[in-house]
């Protein structure tokens, strides 16, 4: 799904409080491309995922998906761009713990409307998948980080969405764990073409990205272009 | 989302939050039990009431008169008076007919009196004796001129009387009386009965007006018509009863009664009015009552509310995953109005469940009051409990819940899904 930003302001507070998380930002992502957004703490790039994800709007500019401008989207057509169109994987894994991993799994779905027994077979099919078939009943607090993760990984490819958005997700996991969920994420974006945002702030994670964009207070400061490859994805 | 898959999401975190939605319920369950039982009482009180006016008879009674039909008398028949009796819920009807003054001649002694003629004739209050069976020549005579002819109250009881009609008869006395031009006409009865007219007698016991004779309606029937040379039968035919008194067997029917007897076209005259005064005080008051219980409910309201809000503060990143996840507005805001309508329909539930045994508990306890107070006395429920009255009292339960529950879930569907996620 391609995906461009066309100069999108993001300002937080008023007056001389305020802070400029997006500064006059333009970048394109093309239709199946990994690419990671590295840059420091404060530089922008939860917001970038942010507003590209709808779950916050730029102050100006375009944040244009798939031919729609979706920072133009009222809070329902947004949720239901949110739902169809893009998946979302948290650091904190964001399940919520009282929920059985296929229910959070299948939550999606049930905001979509599908019946019971179509979104648990539909669930526990990507769980499975993934390598969580022996997980379906347990409640998140009794996996593992990187269950959790992989469990919140199968959440946001429930609907097939077109797009991942990634936000540090290894960032609370040890380094053989976030291997395997990097390859787990570059696998998928090769084997279901979908397109991948993903922040890191670890270098290791971000070779697995075939661009990488460096950002720093607000503003994208390099990768336009294609990386030559710090790492090739296993 | 489907309604069912909101359902199941709501009973899960209300089941996660026993003790709240307990305390909550109950909270609610208060409140519509005081409705309820108080809105009963209101009910009781009314019906007490009706139930208490309709002894005294009037708000029973229904006075048919005979109507001008576009220019066309329209009498009261005895094909009429058949068509009453057929009515629901008539429990009697009674004739009347208006007569001249009459000379009444008994042992020799005579008086004119002004007269009226009645079936039956021994109706009203005070007789002090009457005739079984009823002569259908009866005559009803006041106590003073039987004394006055140097007889009893039981001794006149079957003695031929002698009764006169015409222009000799003094109709002075008595100015409602009818005028009559014409000879003198005598006819032969007996007598039915006799009422007290004395002064020692109570009003009510000495009818309307004393010392007037009362006739069979058939008598007055034979008597008016013997003025125009007709029979009893045939003036009644002709000329109709001049009024028909219809008694209903529950004052509650007295104005449907009405209606009926009115469609007929016929003029009528009853106590609806009064009633639907006693009906429209004790509505005021229910409603009243009502009010004093919705003040609880009121409160069981706020405390929803307070709970809900609660509930959202402690959700608020839950809502935030929800709403990345493709939650829509509408979802959020059915999800927590159906917690608070649960809320509103466990409480209602045990509200009327509880207001139900009071109710049955305080009838009895009242039952067996009245007993030992007036030993064989019966009196009507204290509280009466409807169907509508429980289908009120819930929808008021899960009314009051659904507008606690309204500010919380309006907090989340505005929630921003980015703050929702941020909150610690």
């Amino acid at each position: 799904m391609a995906t461009s930003l066309e100069s999108v302001t993001r300002v937080y507070g008023q007056g001389s409080s305020s802070v400029k998380a997006l500064a006059d930002v333009s970048l394109r992502v093309g239709d199946a491309e990994f690419v990671a957004v590295m840059g420091p703490s404060g530089s922008g790039k939860s917001t970038l995922l942010n507003v590209i994800g709808a779950l916050d709007r730029p102050n100006r500019g375009r944040v244009v998906v798939d031919g729609q401008d979706i920072a133009r989207l009222d809070a329902r057509a947004a949720a239901r761009y949110r739902r169809r169109s893009v998946g979302f994987i948290f650091q904190s894994f964001n399940l919520l713990p009282r929920l059985t991993v296929l229910e959070n799994v299948a939550l999606p779905l049930m905001f979509e409307g599908v019946g019971q027994r179509e979104r648990i077979r539909r669930a526990a099919a990507v769980l499975t998948e993934i390598g969580m078939a022996d997980r379906l009943g347990h409640r998140p607090p009794t996996l593992s980080g990187g269950e959790k993760q992989r469990a919140a990984i199968a959440r946001a490819l429930i609907a097939n969405p077109d797009l991942l958005l990634a936000d540090e997700p290894t960032g609370n996991l040890d380094s053989n764990t976030a291997t395997t969920v990097m390859r787990l994420i570059a696998d998928l974006n090769r084997s279901r073409g979908q397109t991948v945002l993903l922040i890191t702030h670890d270098l290791q994670v971000a070779s697995y990205a075939r661009r990488v964009v460096r950002m720093r207070d607000g503003r994208v400061i390099d990768g336009e272009s294609e990386k030559e490859g710090v790492h090739e994805a296993v | 989302m489907k309604p069912s898959d909101t359902l199941g999401l709501a009973l899960q975190n209300v089941r996660r939050t026993r003790l709240r939605t307990f305390l909550s319920a109950l909270g609610v369950a208060i409140g519509t039990a005081a409705v309820v039982a108080l809105v009963a009482a209101g009910n009781g009180f009314q019906n007490i009431a009706v139930d208490r006016a309709a002894r005294f008879g009037s708000l029973t009674e229904i006075i048919v008169f005979p109507e001008q039909d576009n220019g066309t008398p329209h009498p009261i028949t005895p094909t009429t008076v058949a068509s009453l009796r057929s009515i629901a819920h008539v429990a009697s009807v009674d004739l009347s007919l208006q007569t001249p003054p009459i000379r009444v001649q008994l042992d020799g002694t005579s008086a004119d009196l002004p007269s009226g003629a009645r079936t039956p004739v021994d109706a009203g209050g005070g007789v002090l004796s009457r005739a079984t069976p009823m002569p259908a020549d009866g005559v009803l005579l006041p106590v003073s001129f039987v004394k006055k002819a140097g007889e009893t109250a039981t001794s006149v009881v079957g003695e031929p009387v002698s009764l006169i009609a015409g222009s000799s008869v003094c109709c002075a006395t008595d100015r409602n009386t009818l005028t009559v031009l014409g000879p003198d006409h005598t006819f032969q009865a007996h007598v039915a009965g006799v009422y007290d007219d004395t002064a020692t007698a109570t009003p009510a016991d000495r009818g309307s007006n004393p010392s007037i004779v009362f006739v069979t309606a058939e008598l007055g029937a034979t008597i008016d018509g013997a003025f125009g040379g007709l029979t009893g039968g045939e003036y009644i035919d002709h000329q109709g009863y001049s009024s028909a008194l219809v008694t209903a067997d529950d004052a509650r029917q007295t104005s449907a009664i009405a209606e009926t007897i009115r469609s007929q076209r016929f003029r009528v005259q009853d106590r609806a009015d009064l009633l639907a005064q006693v009906h429209l005080v004790f509505t005021i008051i229910t409603a009243g009552l009502a009010a004093v219980g919705s003040i609880a409910l009121l409160v069981a309201a706020i405390g929803i509310a307070n709970t809900m809000i609660m509930t959202v503060l402690e959700r608020t990143r839950e809502i935030g995953i929800m709403k990345a996840l493709g939650a829509e507005p509408g979802a959020i805001r059915s999800l927590f109005l159906v917690e608070s309508a649960l809320v509103g329909i466990l409480g209602g539930l045990a509200g009327v469940l509880f207001a139900f045994g009071s109710v049955l508990l305080g009838n009895a306890a009242f039952s067996r009051f009245v007993q030992n107070q007036n030993p064989g006395n019966t009196v009507p429920d204290l509280f009466i409990v409807t169907p509508v009255l429980i289908a009120f009292g819930l929808g008021l339960a899960l009314a009051i819940s659904l507008v606690g529950g309204a500010l919380p879930s309006r907090r989340a569907v505005r929630l921003q899904p980015l703050d929702a996620l941020r909150y610690e």
